[in-house]
């Protein structure tokens, strides 16, 4: 059967905090160029996830997101504290890159509450992939990839479907005529 | 030891003839005036009286005062470039020699070289009381060494061709000569010197006190004048790089000496260079480097380069060139100033990084999986 791999990058203030959450990650650097932090998941036989980690703090690391993030899915902006860095992060990368852009949080009913709270996050709510920590590394990493995956086909889908709504009222207002 | 009596108007004779020429075992005293040498009736310790005047009448008044006094020391005299009618004058009023007063240092020197019979050099070993270099002690040191010695005597120093002499009076310093400088200028200038020689020359036959600072006061002055050349040279950026004339600079606008400054730079001179070359005041030297540099008169190595080779641009272009460039400059201008515009908005553009995933197809099929799995 066919192995599929799938690629993701994760931008983070401070690589070691993803640690705190899957202490028993194997991290290391690519052989290859561009010199990136990475682990990976297996999800299944057949099934493996690659995840890039862009340190924000190394600003070698960062410029070398340029050569990665164009030619992936999607990426994750990974949040433990909510701050103005995240808001910060999020419009950089907004105005560098045009790759869809999740967050992820700790399933954590405070945080949740904060980002509701916050006028300029909440409406970006259903963009938050929560995780739990307790869950195996398989569970939680295939679950973080179903939502994310789920949400950029709603994504790619909702434009086709309102023009195609739009064709039909439009062809609708012309037989009536 | 021979003694003269230098009855002379002007000191700057008198103190040319001591600061050049020390080394002969001569010792000159200075006079204002034939009525002031008269007032000094032990004339047997005088060998030579030696009239210098720029002028011939005060010259000719001096020498009938001597001749009135019927003085039977021998009598030599000069002044510049005299006439042969002044000549047979001065010979009548029973002159021995008469020396025209030479225009040159050298002269001077070659001239008292051949009256070899008074001026002839003594054993250099025998006349000093001490001799050291003044690489190896500051120069306020070595003076507080003869104030507390309560020594009389003259502190001669030498720096190949500067030569100065510090004259001590019980202890206390009470002139300094070196070029034309006034006394105390002259002991600031020594004291900072950090090459050539010292030689001390125990004599009671020193001048009057012209410096009237007690000696504390004059090693202060010392000091002030040693941290004041620190500071102005702290002010100039790079003093150690290569530092040259305007390419355009007008040389008329400037004084003999400027002149000669500048012209010494057009192979390129640093400012340290040129400071530790400069005989007179350091600091005035220094202050006049730095307004120079700071209004573009003097420019640094690199900034000279790229003027020059400007200006050797402009001169090689051919007539009409120059006549386009003249026409058109102004249009030019104003394209490159549009450009950079145009520029920074393509680099905005060009700053957003497409969306280059193209694979939907295996994602549909791993988000099919994932959805068997969980």
């Amino acid at each position: 059967m066919k192995r599929n791999v799938l690629e993701i990058a994760i931008i983070i203030r401070d690589w070691s905090l993803i640690l705190d959450y899957w202490p028993q990650l194997n991290i290391s650097e690519t052989l290859f160029p561009p010199h990136l932090k990475h682990f990976t998941v297996e999800l299944n036989e057949d099934l493996e996830l690659l995840v890039y980690l862009i340190d924000t703090l190394s600003k070698k690391e960062y410029n070398l997101a340029d050569r990665i993030i164009p030619f992936i899915p999607f990426s994750l902006l990974f949040i433990s504290q909510l701050d103005a860095i995240h808001e910060s992060l999020w419009q950089t990368y907004h105005q560098r890159y045009q790759t869809p852009l999740f967050f992820l949080a700790q399933d954590d009913p405070e945080l949740k509450d904060k980002i509701v709270m916050r006028e300029d996050l909440a409406s970006k709510l259903s963009n938050v992939m929560f995780f739990n920590p307790e869950d195996s590394l398989t569970l939680s990493w295939g679950l973080i990839s179903k939502q994310c995956l789920e949400n950029l086909q709603y994504e790619n889908t909702q434009p086709q479907q309102m023009e195609e709504e739009t064709q039909k009222e439009s062809s609708e207002t012309d037989s009536s005529d | 030891m021979i003694t003269v009596a230098v009855l002379a108007k002007e000191k700057a004779h008198f103190d040319l003839l001591i600061t050049q020429y020390n080394r002969l075992p001569v010792h000159f005293r200075w006079f204002e005036s034939g009525e002031h040498f008269l007032e000094h009736k032990n004339f047997d310790e005088w060998q030579v009286v030696w009239v210098i005047g720029k002028s011939f009448k005060w010259v000719e008044e001096t020498l009938a005062l001597l001749n009135e006094r019927q003085i039977e020391i021998p009598i030599v005299c000069s002044t510049p470039e005299p006439k042969q009618d002044q000549r047979q004058l001065f010979w009548q009023l029973k002159v021995r020699e008469i020396i025209p007063w030479p225009v040159h240092r050298q002269e001077l020197e070659f001239l008292i070289k051949s009256y070899n019979e008074i001026f002839a050099p003594t054993d250099e070993q025998e006349k000093y009381a001490f001799q050291g270099s003044l690489e190896f002690i500051n120069g306020v040191d070595l003076l507080r060494t003869f104030t507390k010695a309560t020594s009389t005597g003259v502190l001669y120093l030498h720096w190949s061709e500067r030569k100065g002499r510090i004259e001590f009076k019980n202890g206390q310093i009470v002139n300094a000569v070196y070029h034309q400088m006034d006394p105390l200028t002259a002991v600031l200038i020594m004291a900072s010197w950090e090459h050539g020689f010292a030689f001390f020359k125990e004599d009671q036959f020193v001048s009057k006190r012209m410096i009237m600072l007690t000696n504390e006061q004059i090693f202060k002055e010392c000091s002030d004048y040693k941290k004041e050349t620190q500071r102005l040279l702290s002010t100039i950026t790079n003093p150690n790089t290569l530092y040259y004339p305007h390419p355009e600079l007008n040389y008329e606008e400037f004084g003999p000496n400027e002149r000669k400054i500048l012209r010494e730079m057009r192979k390129g001179k640093s400012i340290t260079m040129l400071a530790e070359s400069y005989e007179g005041d350091i600091n005035f030297i220094l202050k006049k480097l730095k307004n120079w540099a700071d209004q573009q008169f003097i420019l640094p190595e690199e900034q000279y380069l790229q003027i020059k080779e400007q200006i050797e641009e402009q001169e090689n272009a051919s007539g009409i060139k120059r006549l386009m460039q003249k026409l058109f400059g102004k249009k030019e201008i104003e394209n490159i100033s549009e450009e950079p515009e145009r520029e920074s908005e393509d680099k905005v553009a060009s700053s957003v990084l497409e969306y280059r995933f193209a694979r939907k197809d295996i994602l549909q099929e791993i988000q099919n999986r994932l959805e068997d799995m969980f």
